[in-house]
């Protein structure tokens, strides 16, 4: 006979653990039904020492367990004591295999064939899911395990490393240090790995080092109790079976995301993007009646939140009514809003006035606003102008803005009123502002940082539509006819569709038929022609232009071929619709006109001087087509004095954002290891705390908020973002000038990455910030004696290249 | 929007220094003096002064080159002045003497002075030529990256003498060892080592390779190759070191020079007022 | 021989080993795979050594120029036996005790691994001058110290310690003499070695004092309470003198220096008599000499230029066209011909001539004898009383001695000499006396000798009734400047003095500013000889010491009286 409870909690997470012992505080029958042998299992796979923050700070902690930042082992002794201190109901070892709903509560399957039932459930299982097993038998084997905290616990043993991702090859690297590995791969390569961890692998391997069964899968494993190894991997391998005996098996086989799982519960995912997770109402509960989800998985990454979330949740189910923590928050949000409405007041305004808000519920509704601004400019104030690098989106609440949509000519103004939104240019294509925006009279606007915003089109598709057609007619309208009446572009409009390319994916080929004009959306392109049998750039066209008219115009084939330099988006207007609406507009065929002929002198400049294209092929080569603004180091000029580093390291407390030597080189021109700031920056995509943010000049900066998770440098393809702790400060220059007193500029005393104390330090993610906070501008080109360092967006590639020559 | 230091804003300081420069002669040619022309008329005080400062302000650079924060102009826009009034000062000081030189504290700063200025002179010929060279020897790969690859060499190298015998690996093994890259400032000015290890080791090599049974003839010939790499690439990173030395060596005249020099400044103003 | 074989793994946790059998009637032991015992290792020779049985225990036998030691000495065969330790290459074998069925056991163990390629070869490599230790800081140092200390601190030092002062001057690099900026002048090397002499104060400029503790004597260069120019306040010694130039800058000689001040003195200050002064070569005016004037009963001095034909009232009568005829002229000896030098020679030990005295220079042929018989005797020069007395002495003398046969002669006087006279007698000779005194002196002085040069004048009834008008004659016509007759020596004095064409005795012979510029000039002109105020004129020429209170501007001082 199955246990009855009346909450069962899934997952003893932050959100799990707060709402079990809140349960238990208030002494509601409960179970905490967690996977793993211990709680916070994500948590506890941190590594070692690592800090953990208690961001958003703002937010009250109202969780009946402690929470202070502090490194992993203390917050997870805390919350031990917690649940004892409390007598939290916690099972271990008990993975939930299935939910099903019944008319009176649930059925939770375990794993081991028990089944517990339950009134309500809390699902806080987090996105990281279950680590995926090896799936054989003998699995579970004591010295089968499936993460490995410190290598250097193992000595002199035999072990078997399987899977050939990042985290099988670091793992396996660093035990080879002691111990004889066995690297087992899936494949008969290593694909779909870091450069660094492919070439570190490669070169054990060759070594000999460790050794490497490719296209081989473990069989299975079989205690040895009385042979010298305790256990011995049967191996399918390529040519037939292979008796491995070992000491140890460690897989590292990822984890199976539990989309599937929570799928399977009946509970409905908004779209199929991955990184999407599933919409709940205010009080936490799915689309299944008394089915809740807390935590990640409802997508609130920050541990903070999930505390507050799971105290919350057991209220909600118990059915008293509470204030949401962020209940104050919001209410100073709208407090310069004139007619001073409750929160929910102004959230039902809100959804009442802005359709693109309407389909989202009242939790996303309250994250949003959490992040957004209410902002009541005065008559005329300028919202943001023309070539700023703001990326946020604005609604209009009510009153209306003005748009000045040319550049020179400012009478020429679009009306945008309540409900409409702008900004979802440099939101989507990630450059500069397209257009000046005004305030009109009584306008009051939510400003939204991106993040928010690209969140919530991940998780509303209604959204994500709206969005897309509005910015597809702005895109057409803005880029390519400021001045043609909308009507006319009806047409051209209803023709076009977005298409995606991948980074080096053609475009249209040279000598293909002219059949459609591409809009640059994000991302970039390069034009590049066939001479003497090498391809020559022609040009580079970022973001925003628009590509392919001149086939059109000149009723020819191409005469070029199109790249994308980076992952890019298009928009595809068909060329006989561009054609006609050309027909009618004589002005905008002028314009186009213009911009032919230009090319067309600009294609006959690269082609005299093709070394500049090979440059501009070589800064694409180096992702600098996503670059917005890039350190660039004439080597012709450049003395090594390594100055840039020593300005950088020394106005960044002591850690430089830029390695000179690094990085490639070709003709005199070098791209040192720094932050290019790209348009759609890929350290922005994970930072639970919304730490990183884009700055008015275009510059990417890591906030203070940091929590130091590391999540950023992983995303960074370019590896510019590094993780550093403050260092003590050091004497004054002239001290160490004339006595040579501490560390010299820019050679701080490297960290132990412990404190005076032995505590672990506080590391936080750095990168460059285009030296934001100093009047002068970027300190390593200022620092730069011979003027070899200068930093470049990429409109100044051609410019710049001529000094390849 | 780019340009090397010497053309730094179109030449400002250059036009500066010029100006200061005719100025000077200007008045030097008109000034009449009592006696022969010295330091010690009004003309000579003024020159002697502006020489003075000139040189504190020069020295500065230094300070301000660390001073990262600062928003006093760019660094190379100091390099660049650095340059050309550092250039001006040996004109203001030299008509500040009046031609007139001796066994002194006076002429001993005089030539300190000269002797930083030529080294200055030095230095701006370095950076604008070995860069370059820099880069073309290098062909795009960082120092660390050469090394990277002669330690490779060295472990290919050991493969291919284990089958070999033990003289040919004595060799090789010195090769591994004891080859040195840089060293003394002699060694690194000089750019290559007279005792290199590896090229003794390919000389030995090729020496017994003559004699060597023809089953052992391909690995030894694949050694050859192997240590030729090596020292094509020790040349290479040798080459590195060279400039990279080329370019700092002068500061190490430069920047003891003008301390000595400040003291001479200082020793040369007191005792012309001490005994006034 | 069977031999176990326990491969050893020293590991941070302990030591983990491996055993396996070696089976053979030898062992061979090296780098190559067909030895029993192989040990991959590159630093282990082809064939190292072999293992073998003899009756008696294991032995090893080392291999062809490979190395190895048991026990720490190298051999080339030795019986090992449990507890040997056999260095081998990298490896150390330890022979252990052999369990049963087995002739030897060794434990084998890599003890000198090779480290890792790259960071030796890093911790090899010095790439930069900074790795070398070179430190620019410490050379700077040096470098600055050392110069402060030599050449300021030492001699700093010095000036306040004697004994230490004394020392350095040994070395005079690190002395005071290293601050010396240029040689001494001349005149003031005798006590250049202590610098205090002069630079008495630090930090303060040469003071006067310092220079008038020897130059005691100099003389203002005007009076200062009646021109008082600010310029002279401020100015010290060392303003026109300056020191450590060499001997070519002690005393300024500059136009501008003078000019300065006199180009429009008038501007500068009341009363002065002096005319403006540019330069020599132009802004110079004609010479004035000064003369003698006798106004109202008393002499004084009076400049006229020569432009304005000045007269010289010197009372005298002389041509020196007469004397300098070529034809000769009339004397004693019958005719002579003079050239300048018979009357003027240079003053020795001056640039002077030397002032003509009657007595040396004309009575050679002016003769101021009397009496025919008596040739030799003559009347004295100068003074017309004694004139009388000497005439009427000789006379009386001739009168009472007797015998004196000129038949105009009273018989008294012709009487025989030696008879006695009566008184009657006596009278008469006497009144005889009297009457040739008379006139002889009347033709003396009206007519023979004193008429000639002398301007005479005869009151009779006044005693005595001639009176000869006194010389006035200036001995310097101008006597603020310089001028050496020895430095144009080699001009014949006439080219600038007219003298042979002047007859009259009030003629000024001194030749005009014109005369002088024919060969000096201002120094503008190329064929002029450069000539500065201070060729001519000094600067300290006033009366008085240089801070003296009155003065006098008269140049009585410069007028030789007779």
């Amino acid at each position: 006979m199955a246990e009855q409870y009346k909450i069962a909690i899934v997952g003893s997470g932050p959100a799990g653990l707060s709402a079990a012992a809140h349960a238990a505080e208030l002494g509601v029958s409960h179970v905490l039904l967690e996977a793993s042998e211990q709680i916070s299992n994500t948590i506890f796979r941190y590594q070692k020492g690592k800090f953990v923050m208690a961001e958003p700070s703002v937010l009250p902690l109202r969780a009946p367990l402690e929470f202070t930042a502090a490194n992993r082992e203390t917050v997870l002794e805390l919350w031990n004591k917690g649940i004892k201190f409390h007598n939290v109901g916690i099972r271990y070892q008990a993975e939930v295999t299935g939910i099903e709903a019944r008319t009176d509560g649930f059925d939770l399957r375990l794993k081991n064939g028990e089944t517990v039932q339950a009134e309500a459930v809390v699902l806080g299982i987090g996105l990281q899911g279950n680590i995926r097993k090896l799936g054989v038998s003998g699995e579970d084997l004591p010295q089968v395990q499936y993460q490995l905290d410190d290598p250097r616990e193992y000595d002199g043993e035999t072990i078997i490393v399987v899977g050939a991702g990042d985290a099988g090859i670091e793992n396996a690297v660093a035990l080879a240090e002691q111990n004889t590995v066995i690297i087992i791969n899936r494949k008969d390569e290593f694909d779909r790995v870091k450069e660094g961890n492919l070439n570190l692998i490669l070169q054990h391997i060759k070594d000999g080092k460790i050794e490497c069964y490719y296209s081989t899968q473990v069989g299975r494993m079989e205690a040895t109790p009385d042979a010298e190894k305790p256990m011995v991997a049967v191996l399918n391998t390529a040519n037939g079976e292979a008796h491995v005996p070992c000491d140890r098996l460690i897989a590292r086989l990822g984890a199976i995301p539990p989309r599937r799982f929570v799928e399977a519960c009946s509970i409905e995912f908004p779209n199929n993007d991955p990184a999407a997770v599933p919409s709940v109402s205010a009080t936490y509960e799915s689309n299944v009646k008394g089915l809740y989800i807390v935590g990640a998985l409802a997508g609130y990454p920050l541990i903070k939140q999930a505390l507050n979330q799971g105290y919350e949740v057991v209220e909600f189910i118990l059915g008293h009514d509470l204030e949401p923590a962020d209940e104050p928050l919001l209410r100073e949000k709208f407090k310069n809003l004139k007619q001073r409405p409750s929160v929910t007041e102004a959230l039902a305004m809100i959804q009442g006035n802005c359709p693109l808000l309407a389909g989202i519920t009242t939790l996303q509704l309250r994250e949003f606003m959490l992040d957004s601004e209410v902002r009541t400019p005065r008559e005329g104030e300028t919202i943001f102008a023309i070539d700023d690098y703001t990326d946020t989106f604005y609604t209009i609440l009510d009153g209306e803005v003005q748009v000045q949509v040319h550049r020179d000519d400012h009478r020429q103004r679009i009306t945008l009123r309540r409900g409409q939104f702008f900004g979802e240019m440099s939101l989507i294509s990630g450059r500069r502002r397209s257009a000046t925006v005004l305030a009109g009279p009584g306008c009051v606007l939510i400003e939204t940082p991106r993040r928010s915003m690209t969140k919530l089109i991940k998780s509303a598709e209604p959204v994500k539509r709206v969005i897309d057609e509005v910015f597809l007619l702005r895109a057409v309208q803005s880029q390519l006819a400021p001045n043609t009446p909308v009507e006319h572009l009806t047409e051209l409009v209803k023709s076009a569709r977005v298409e995606r390319f991948a980074a080096g994916a053609v475009l249209f080929q040279e000598g293909d038929d002219a059949d459609c004009l591409q809009l640059v959306r994000s991302g970039s392109l390069t034009a590049a022609r066939t001479l003497g049998g090498r391809e020559v750039v022609l040009s580079y066209i970022p973001a925003g232009n628009y590509v392919g008219e001149m086939a059109l115009l000149g009723e020819s084939k191409r005469n070029a071929t199109v790249r994308a330099a980076v992952a890019t988006e298009t928009i595809r207007l068909d060329g006989e619709a561009f054609k006609t609406l050309l027909e009618r507009d004589a002005t905008l065929r002028e314009q186009v006109e213009a911009k032919y002929q230009q090319r067309l002198a600009q294609n006959v400049r690269m082609e005299d001087s093709p070394e500049t294209g090979n440059v501009i092929s070589f800064l694409v080569q180096q992702g600098l087509g996503e670059a917005s603004d890039v350190l660039l180091i004439d080597e012709a000029l450049c003395v090594r004095c390594n100055n840039c580093e020593s300005a950088c390291a020394e106005t960044h407390d002591g850690t430089s954002r830029l390695n000179r030597e690094a990085g490639p080189t070709y003709a005199s021109v070098h791209v040192p290891t720094s932050c290019r700031h790209c348009e759609h920056p890929h350290c922005m995509k994970d930072c639970p705390p919304d730490a990183i943010h884009r700055a008015g000049n275009g510059e990417v900066y890591i906030a203070d908020n940091c929590i130091g998770c590391g999540n950023c440098q992983r995303n960074c393809p370019y590896g510019v973002i590094q993780m550093a702790a403050k260092p003590d400060s050091k004497p004054g220059l002239l001290a160490w000038l004339l006595f040579g007193a501490g560390p010299g500029p820019g050679q701080a005393k490297k960290q132990q990455g412990k404190k005076a104390d032995g505590g672990a330090l506080q590391k936080h993610a750095v990168k460059c910030d285009m030296c934001r906070d100093l009047p002068g501008g970027p300190s390593c080109v200022r620092a730069c004696p011979t003027g070899a360092a200068i930093r470049v967006s990429p409109e100044d590639f051609m410019s710049f290249t001529n000094l390849a020559g | 929007m780019h340009q090397a230091f010497l053309v730094y804003n179109r030449f400002r300081y250059l036009k500066l220094a010029l100006l200061m420069v005719i100025a000077a002669v200007t008045a030097y040619v008109w000034h009449k003096p009592a006696g022969l022309p010295n330091g010690g008329t009004w003309l000579g005080y003024t020159l002697g002064t502006v020489g003075a400062l000139l040189i504190l302000w020069l020295m500065w650079l230094g300070v301000r080159k660390r001073r990262y924060r600062s928003t006093l102009g760019t660094v190379e826009g100091w390099t660049s002045a650095h340059v050309y009034l550092g250039l001006a000062l040996l004109v203001i000081a030299t008509l500040h003497t009046g031609f007139r030189f001796g066994l002194n504290i006076h002429t001993l700063a005089y030539a300190l002075m000269v002797a930083v200025i030529l080294s200055g002179i030095y230095g701006v010929y370095a950076y604008m030529r070995y860069p370059g060279l820099m880069t073309e020897n290098r062909r795009a790969k960082a120092l660390d990256a050469l090394l990277g690859e002669i330690a490779e060499l060295d472990r290919e190298c050991r493969d291919a003498a284990l089958t070999l015998n033990d003289e040919i690996n004595r060799a090789v093994l010195h090769s591994s060892e004891d080859t040195q890259l840089g060293g003394s400032m002699w060694r690194q000015l000089s750019g290559h080592d007279p005792h290199c290890a590896t090229a003794e080791a390919l000389q030995r090599v090729q020496e017994s390779a003559k004699h060597t049974p023809p089953a052992l003839a391909a690995p030894t010939r694949r050694l050859v190759v192997l240590l030729n790499r090596k020292s094509e690439l020790l040349a290479r990173a040798r080459k590195d070191i060279q400039y990279k030395a080329y370019m700092d060596i002068w500061l190490y005249v430069h920047v003891p020079l003008s301390f000595a020099l400040l003291a001479a400044l200082i020793a040369h103003i007191v005792s012309e007022f001490i005994y006034w | 021989m069977r031999c176990l074989l326990r491969q050893l793994t020293r590991r941070p946790k302990g030591v983990t080993q491996k055993d396996s059998d070696l089976v053979g009637d030898t062992i061979r032991i090296g780098r190559s795979t067909e030895n029993e015992l192989y040990l991959a290792d590159f630093r282990v020779a082809l064939h190292h050594a072999t293992l073998y049985n003899r009756p008696g225990g294991a032995y090893i036998e080392s291999g062809v120029d490979a190395r190895v030691s048991v026990n720490g000495a190298l051999i080339s065969t030795a019986r090992i036996v449990a507890g040997d330790s056999i260095w081998l290459g990298p490896y150390d074998l330890k022979v252990i005790d052999a369990p049963d069925g087995y002739d030897l056991a060794l434990s084998v163990e890599l003890v000198r691994p090779l480290s890792d390629d790259l960071n030796k070869l890093k911790s090899r490599t010095v790439k930069s001058l900074a790795a070398t230790g070179m430190s620019k800081r410490r050379w700077a140092w040096i470098g600055f110290v050392a110069v402060l200390l030599l050449f300021l601190v030492l001699p700093l030092l010095g000036t306040w310690n004697e004994a230490l002062r004394q020392t350095l001057t040994t070395v005079p690099a690190f002395s005071e003499r290293a601050w010396l900026s240029g040689d001494f002048a001349a005149p003031h090397r005798f006590f250049a070695a202590d610098c205090k002499t002069c630079h008495q104060v630090p930090f303060v400029r040469v003071q006067d004092a310092a220079c008038l503790n020897c130059h005691k004597a100099v003389k203002a260069h005007a009076d200062p309470n009646r021109f008082h120019f600010a310029a002279f306040d401020a100015t010290r010694c060392a303003s026109c003198h300056t020191e450590h130039q060499g001997q070519a800058q002690l005393v300024r000689s500059d136009q501008r220096f003078c000019a300065n001040c006199h180009a429009d003195l008038a501007q500068k200050t009341r009363n002065t008599r002096l005319l403006d002064v540019s330069d020599f070569g132009r802004g110079h005016p004609q010479f004035r000499p000064s003369l003698l004037r006798w106004r109202e009963g008393r002499e004084v001095v009076q400049r006229v230029s020569l432009s304005d034909h000045p007269q010289e009232q010197s009372g005298l009568t002389f041509s020196h066209a007469k004397h300098l005829d070529p034809r000769g002229v009339k004397s004693p000896k019958g005719k002579v011909v003079l050239d300048c030098a018979r009357c003027h020679t240079l003053d020795p030990g001056s640039e002077r001539l030397r002032p003509i005295r009657m007595t040396e220079v004309c009575a050679g042929c002016h003769l101021l004898n009397f009496d025919p018989d008596n040739p030799r005797r003559v009347v004295p020069h100068g003074d017309v009383a004694k004139v009388l007395s000497s005439l009427d002495e000789y006379y009386s003398a001739l009168a009472l001695k007797g015998g004196y046969d000129k038949h105009d002669a009273p018989p008294a006087v012709r009487r025989l000499p030696g008879k006695p006279l009566n008184e009657a007698q006596r009278q008469e000779a006497l009144r005889w006396a009297q009457q040739m005194t008379a006139r002889t002196a009347s033709e003396l002085i009206d007519k023979r000798s004193c008429k000639v040069c002398h301007a005479v004048t005869r009151t009779p009834g006044q005693s005595p009734s001639w009176r000869i008008a006194p010389v006035r004659l200036a001995n310097h016509w101008l006597p603020n400047a310089r001028f050496s007759h020895a430095k144009h020596a080699n001009t014949a004095c006439t080219d600038c003095h007219a003298a042979r064409s002047s007859k009259q005795s009030s003629d000024v012979l001194l030749p005009g500013i014109g005369k002088c510029r024919e060969c000096h000039g201002s120094g503008t002109e190329p064929t002029r000889l450069p000539s500065t105020c201070l060729t001519c004129h000094g600067f300290h020429v006033g009366k008085q010491a240089l801070r003296a209170s009155a003065m006098d501007t008269r140049i009585e001082s410069n007028v030789l009286r007779r």
